[in-house]
């Protein structure tokens, strides 16, 4: 399948190494835990069942930490989520895992009901310091239960901050900081950008939640992209680039809080504006960045935006439809020829 | 309740016209409906209907000014009603010609007279905003984004044009006062005449291709025919009329021809609507015979007559300006044999009609003095190569030379 072979990060330090995505986080997730007693990783098989996890994020961890803070859950995601709630709240940093974030569906009382809820409820008497990782998305044929991009799910629930980064470099930043923040963050991976490199700086940092980050300069048209669309757009931009049309590349990276600033900011200079991501278009996080937007900067427009989304259907097993449900570079120069005809 | 008469905006480019007439005096009953005053917009002049029934108690624009848009020219109420005082703060439009100026703020102003409903421009909010930013008229700007859209690069376009021309803001221009409204119908003909050949010649891939056609058997044709048709129809048919008949057989035969480029790709035509240039001393409009290809000679040559008049009395309807899919130009007249007609956009081609002129010619081992024209035809070439152009053009010639082709169906 096309698996995005741009590596690109922003502003990395000369020492930076090239790690997988799946290694940054690792290496996030390690520096915390040696930091700080409190942050521990819970979920399925992501101690002793599969060596880290099915994609490795936790691998090694085990046998730095122990098994007191990385532990193996029972397959209820439920229960996984209910009990980092519980632990979050006793004074404890969880880093609790979902295997694939189609089950966080399972999980939605704690997540949404509790964790979005409690600081609110108790005056901000009680804090839920947790994060809910799971990685989501298409492009593994994995059919129409393990593929689905759910993110807007979680950005319709005050209380909630969500996180989608697409590059190594910006995974690490944002896991420290999502760890960090004191509130439960939903921090969501792709699968397919799991074995994508880039060069990533050592140590310790982070990656503010709500700044967005411009993965590449444009004049003509703005394409906002998440996960994997970004480095789909990068690569339109490339095509395009070769007829004359220059595309803004701007990656959110977190959804909520959204940095709603910078995207207008480009949209003023462009006035054209496409959002992507594989998430199915309708009720997709691509029509609230359109209507704030629209409502921010409708003076700036030049065009009506476009949305290049997920078709409104589950995910294709068979390849060839996967990709067909998905959108693909080829969509984005078709939107941006269109846009700037 | 006195009802302010609105000048109309009768075009979509329109923002300001002449009044020419008035054809009821003040103080006259007028019914609705009933024509009422005649005005000039950038390339005709048109009759008005009364919008109300009652008295023309006041016209308060005098014919020969020009006002923009939407601009109150007269009241119409029962005798002894009030008069509204005109908006505009103090702008007092009535018999002084020289007071006709900006009018146009006062139309937007608080207890102004409601504006006739806008047809509702197609822009981009972005263009909208700059446009506005700059002073310009939207409504006078041509659209070129995704379905016909006012874009931001049709504004920048349009407010380089205006520096170039040196001009101000159009709200800035004092509206002339009456002897110098044919000037200004000149004017603003010149301006879209000017905007529209550079946009042709920089929008499109213009070439010119030229053959001679021999006219002997058409000019025995007409001389025989001309007579009769004058008898019958009281019409002559010109050699232009031979040449748009034959165009539009032509046309119907090589529809490649009769198509338009449209962004991502070539739109072919149903229909063929011929424009026929006619020259003013102010400038040049083309009006169109509708389906022309469905049309008799006979037709032919009394429509482009009767166009070709009203057209130098600036009398064409602003529709009767529209849709043509080809045009025929000649310059024959002015002894010319050949040239490179422009587009007019956005058709695809535009033949130019020579003189007849008698020539020497080769026929067979022998030189025979016959009657001849050249014919130019203008091609799209991103709608049309060089071949297929070359065959309608050689079509065309076929069926002059061929002329009793031009009385078939």
């Amino acid at each position: 399948m096309s698996q995005p072979t741009v590596e690109a990060a922003s502003a990395v330090p000369a020492e930076a190494r090239i790690l997988t995505y799946a290694e940054a986080l690792n290496e996030a997730l390690r520096l915390e835990m040696r930091r700080d007693p409190r942050v521990f990783v819970m979920g399925e098989d992501v101690a002793v069942w599969g060596g880290g996890g099915v994609f490795g994020v936790t691998r090694g961890l085990l046998e730095e930490f122990g098994p007191q803070r990385v532990r193996d859950t029972p397959i209820s995601e439920e229960a996984i989520a209910a009990l980092a709630v519980g632990a979050a709240m006793a004074g404890m940093r969880p880093v609790a895992e979902f295997m694939y974030a189609d089950f966080m569906t399972l999980a939605m009382e704690p997540i949404v009901n509790q964790a979005a809820k409690i600081r609110y409820m108790f005056g901000g008497k009680a804090r839920v310091p947790v994060v809910f990782r799971a990685q989501e998305g298409a492009g593994r044929g994995n059919a129409a239960q393990h593929s689905q991009s759910l993110e807007a799910w979680f950005c319709h629930v005050p209380g909630l901050k969500v996180v989608t980064p697409s590059t190594p470099a910006d995974a690490k930043g944002l896991l420290i900081a999502a760890i960090r923040d004191g509130n439960p963050v939903v921090f969501l991976e792709h699968k397919v950008l799991y074995t994508t490199k880039g060069p990533v700086p050592p140590g310790e940092y982070t990656v503010p939640l709500g700044v967005a980050d411009c993965k590449r300069e444009g004049r003509d048209v703005t394409c906002v992209g998440i996960h994997t669309m970004v480095h789909k757009a990068l690569a339109a931009a490339e095509i395009l680039a070769r007829e004359g049309i220059e595309l803004e590349v701007i990656d959110p990276r977190t959804l909520v809080p959204l940095d709603l600033d910078t995207i207008v900011a480009s949209v003023r200079k462009t006035g054209r504006l496409i959002v992507t991501h594989e998430a199915v278009e309708r009720a997709g996080f691509g029509a609230e960045i359109i209507a704030q937007v629209t409502s921010a900067a409708f003076d700036a427009l030049d065009a009506p935006p476009v949305r290049v989304c997920g078709k409104n259907v589950p995910v294709p097993y068979s390849a060839p439809l996967e990709a067909a449900a998905l959108p693909q570079v080829d969509d984005i120069v078709a939107a941006a020829r269109k846009l700037v005809a | 309740m006195a009802t302010p008469v609105l000048l109309p905006k009768l075009g979509l480019t329109q923002d300001e016209g002449t009044v020419v007439r008035w054809l009821r005096p003040e103080g006259s009953r007028v019914t609705k409906g009933e024509p009422l005053f005649e005005v000039l917009t950038e390339k005709a002049t048109l009759e008005v209907e009364s919008p109300a029934t009652g008295v023309l108690l006041r016209i308060l624009v005098p014919e020969g000014a020009t006002v923009p848009v939407a601009t109150p020219i007269a009241v119409i109420g029962e005798p002894g009603e009030e008069i509204p005082p005109a908006p505009g703060a103090g702008v007092s439009v009535a018999p002084a010609a020289g007071a006709a100026s900006p009018a146009v703020e006062g139309s937007a102003a608080p207890g102004a007279p409601p504006s006739p409903p806008r047809g509702r421009v197609r822009i981009s909010p972005r263009a909208r905003a700059l446009a506005e930013a700059a002073g310009l008229d939207v409504s006078t700007l041509v659209g070129t984004g995704p379905d016909g859209r006012i874009v931001e690069r049709d504004v920048q376009r349009a407010l380089e044009e205006r520096a170039a021309r040196g001009g101000a803001a159009p709200a800035a221009q004092p509206a002339p006062a009456s002897p110098a409204a044919s000037a200004g119908v000149s004017a603003r003909m010149r301006a879209v005449i000017a905007r529209r050949m550079v946009e042709s010649l920089r929008e499109s891939a213009q070439l010119t291709l030229t053959t001679e056609v021999d006219m002997a058997e058409a000019a025995r044709m007409r001389d025989e025919v001309a007579p009769e048709l004058e008898r019958r129809e009281g019409v002559r048919p010109t050699y232009t009329d031979l040449v748009i008949r034959a165009t539009a057989l032509a046309l119907r035969e090589h529809p490649a021809v009769n198509a338009r480029w449209e962004g991502e790709g070539i739109r072919r035509l149903e229909e063929i609507h011929i424009g026929v240039a006619v020259a003013l001393d102010e400038g040049l409009l083309v009006p169109v015979l509708r389906h022309a290809d469905r049309m008799s000679l006979a037709q032919i040559a009394r429509a482009v007559r009767e166009l070709s008049e009203r057209a130098r009395a600036l009398r064409l309807r602003p529709e009767e300006m529209q849709g043509s899919t080809f045009t025929v130009t000649n310059l024959g007249m002015y002894e010319i044999d050949a040239f490179t007609p422009i587009l007019n956009p956005p058709e695809s081609g535009i033949l130019g009609v020579g003189r007849v002129v008698r020539r020497p010619v080769a026929v067979g081992e022998r030189v025979e003095v016959r009657p001849t024209v050249v014919l130019s035809l203008t091609f799209d070439h991103r709608v049309v190569d060089g071949a297929p152009a070359a065959q309608f053009l050689q079509r065309v010639k076929h069926i002059l030379e061929h002329p009793y082709l031009l009385l078939l169906p």
